[in-house]
C-alpha cells in the first residue's frame, strides 16, 4: 500500500540519521526545496548531485530528471535485468498469453498423458508420431504412456491391446528410445516380459494392484491399531494406578502404618510434570512469537516494514533500549526485537495510535536533546 | 545552476557551512531514496510530490540494430510539481 510521507515524518527520519533536531531538519528540508523553487524562477534549471535535475519551461511546468545513481537506487529491484534480444517468431501475444514457463506446460502434459492412454493405445498413428518425432522429450512421453497402458490392469481396453501389435508398438518405442536418447531408461524387466510372453503379461499386472491393496490394508490396520492403543493406553494406566493406590491404602490402614507415599508422589508428580511441560511449550511459543529483524538504515524503515507506518519506530526503540543507546545513531546490522502490535496498540490506520507514537517520539527527542 | 552553486546558496540560507550542508543534503537524498524504495511518496509542501512509477516489461526495437528487444520492468522516480510551484514559476516568467 502506498503511503504519503509528510515532511514532519521525513524530517524526523532525517534527524535520526543526521543527528540534528527534527525541527531543524524540517526547516532545512523546506529550505532545500524552497531554494530549488526560487532558483527555478531565475535560471530555469537546478542540478542537485545524487538527486537529479529540475527544469522549468516558460509555462511553469517543472520537469524532474533523476540522477543516474538516484534512478539506479530506486530501480534496485530490477537493476540486475538487462534488455534481451528477441527472436522474430516471438510475438506480443505469446508473451502476454501466459507468464509461466513453457517447461511447466510440458510437465503438466506428461502428468495428464497417462489418463488419456487407453484411447491413445488404440490409435496406430500414435506410433507413427513416435517414429517421426525426433525430440527426446516427446519420445519420452510415449514410452511412459505405453508402459502405463500395458501395465494398467483395471482397464479392459488394456487387455484387448495385449496383442502382438501392441508388443510391436512397445518394441518400436523402445527402439526409438535407444536410437534417439541414451538417457531414457524407462523400460525395465517388466516390459521385456510383456514383449516376450503375451499370455502371461496381464497376470503380474493384476497382482500388482492386488498386492498394493493388501499392503495398504495392512498398513492401515497397523496405523489404526497403534492409534487405538495410544488413545486407550493413558486411560488404562490411570485405571490401573487407582486400584493399586486403594489397595495399598487399605493394607496400610490394616497395618496401622502411614500409607506409603511413593505411589501418591508418582501420581502427584505427573501433573506437575505436565504443567511444567505446558509452561515450557508456552514459553517456546512466546519465544517463537518474538520477531527479530536487522536494522539496515533507520528504525523508521523497520517500523514501516513491520507496522505499515514510519511513526512507530519509538516502540522498536522502547523494546530495544538495552541494545540501542541512541535511536538517532543505530548501527547498521543491529539485531532488534520487533514488539507485538497489541503491546503498544500499534495500528497504522488509527490516527490516535499514530499521534500517540508521534508524541512519544517528541518526548524521546526532547529528552535526548 | 549546478550543484556547487546550489549548495552554496542553501548553506547561506540554512546558516550552515558548505560541508555540513552538503552532508545534510546527501542524507536527505538518501532518505528520499529510502522512502521511494518502499514504494511510498514524499510530499513537500509548496513544492511537489516525489513518487515512483512502475513500468512492466515490454517489447521494443533497438533503433541502431533494428533488433526486437524484451525490456525488463523498471521503477522510475517521478516528481509531480505542486500547484503553488507551477503558479509561482509561471507568474515569474
Amino acid at each position: 500500500m502506498k503511503q504519503t510521507v509528510a515532511i514532519s515524518t521525513f524530517a524526523g527520519m532525517l534527524a535520526r540519521q543526521s543527528g540534528y533536531t527534527a525541527d531543524f531538519c524540517e526547516r532545512f528540508v523546506a529550505e532545500m526545496f524552497k531554494t530549488v523553487a526560487d532558483t527555478l524562477k531565475d535560471s530555469n534549471e537546478v542540478s542537485i548531485k545524487g538527486l537529479g535535475k529540475f527544469s522549468a519551461d516558460e509555462a511553469g511546468n517543472v520537469e524532474f530528471t533523476p540522477d543516474h545513481a538516484f534512478a539506479a537506487d530506486v530501480n534496485a529491484p530490477f537493476e540486475c535485468f538487462e534488455p534481451e534480444p528477441l527472436d522474430d517468431d516471438i510475438t506480443d501475444d505469446m508473451l502476454s498469453e501466459e507468464d509461466n514457463d513453457p517447461t511447466v506446460v510440458k510437465e503438466e502434459d506428461i502428468v495428464e498423458e497417462p489418463s488419456e492412454t487407453p484411447t491413445v493405445s488404440d490409435d496406430d498413428s500414435y506410433v507413427e508420431d513416435i517414429e517421426v518425432n525426433s525430440i527426446a522429450e516427446t519420445t519420452e512421453i510415449p514410452v511412459e504412456t505405453f508402459s502405463d497402458t500395458t501395465l494398467c490392469p483395471n482397464d479392459e481396453s488394456a487387455d484387448e491391446t495385449t496383442d502382438p501389435e501392441l508388443a510391436s508398438k512397445a518394441l518400436l518405442s523402445e527402439n526409438v528410445e535407444m536410437h534417439e536418447n541414451d538417457e531414457l531408461t524407462v523400460n525395465d524387466g517388466a516390459d521385456d516380459e510383456i514383449c516376450t510372453d503375451d499370455e502371461t503379461e496381464c497376470s503380474p499386472k493384476r497382482r500388482r494392484p492386488l498386492w498394493a491393496f493388501v499392503c495398504g490394508m495392512a498398513v492401515g490396520a497397523v496405523i489404526g491399531a497403534t492409534a487405538t492403543y495410544l488413545a486407550i493406553d493413558p486411560r488404562a494406566k490411570a485405571e490401573t494406578n487407582e486400584p493399586i493406590r486403594e489397595n495399598e491404602q487399605e493394607v496400610a490402614d490394616e497395618l496401622g502404618e502411614i500409607s506409603p507415599i511413593a505411589p501418591i508422589d508418582t501420581i502427584a508428580v505427573q501433573p506437575e510434570i505436565a504443567t511444567a511441560e505446558n509452561t515450557e511449550t508456552e514459553k517456546t511459543e512466546k519465544k517463537d512469537s518474538v520477531v527479530y529483524d536487522t536494522v539496515t538504515t533507520t528504525l523508521a524503515q523497520l517500523s514501516r516494514k513491520h507496522f505499515g507506518s514510519y511513526e512507530f519506530w519509538v516502540y522498536i526503540y522502547e523494546e530495544n533500549r538495552d541494545v540501542i543507546s541512541n535511536p538517532d545513531k543505530v548501527e547498521s546490522g543491529t539485531r532488534v526485537r520487533i514488539p507485538d502490535v497489541d503491546k503498544y496498540d500499534i495500528d497504522a490506520k488509527d490516527r490516535n495510535s499514530i499521534n500517540k507514537a508521534l508524541k512519544k517520539s517528541q518526548e524521546i527527542s526532547g529528552h535526548k536533546k | 545552476m549546478d550543484n556547487k552553486q546550489y549548495i552554496t546558496r542553501l548553506s547561506r540560507r540554512a546558516t550552515l557551512n558548505y560541508k555540513e550542508t552538503q552532508q545534510l543534503v546527501a542524507s536527505a537524498i538518501s532518505m528520499i531514496t529510502e522512502v521511494l524504495s518502499q514504494d511510498d511518496m514524499l510530499a513537500i509542501p509548496a513544492f511537489g510530490t516525489f513518487g515512483t512509477e512502475k513500468r512492466d516489461e515490454y517489447i521494443g526495437v533497438d533503433e541502431k540494430s533494428g533488433q526486437r528487444m524484451l525490456f525488463p520492468p523498471s521503477i522510475t522516480a517521478k516528481f509531480t510539481p505542486g500547484t503553488i510551484l507551477t503558479k509561482s514559476i509561471g507568474n515569474q516568467q
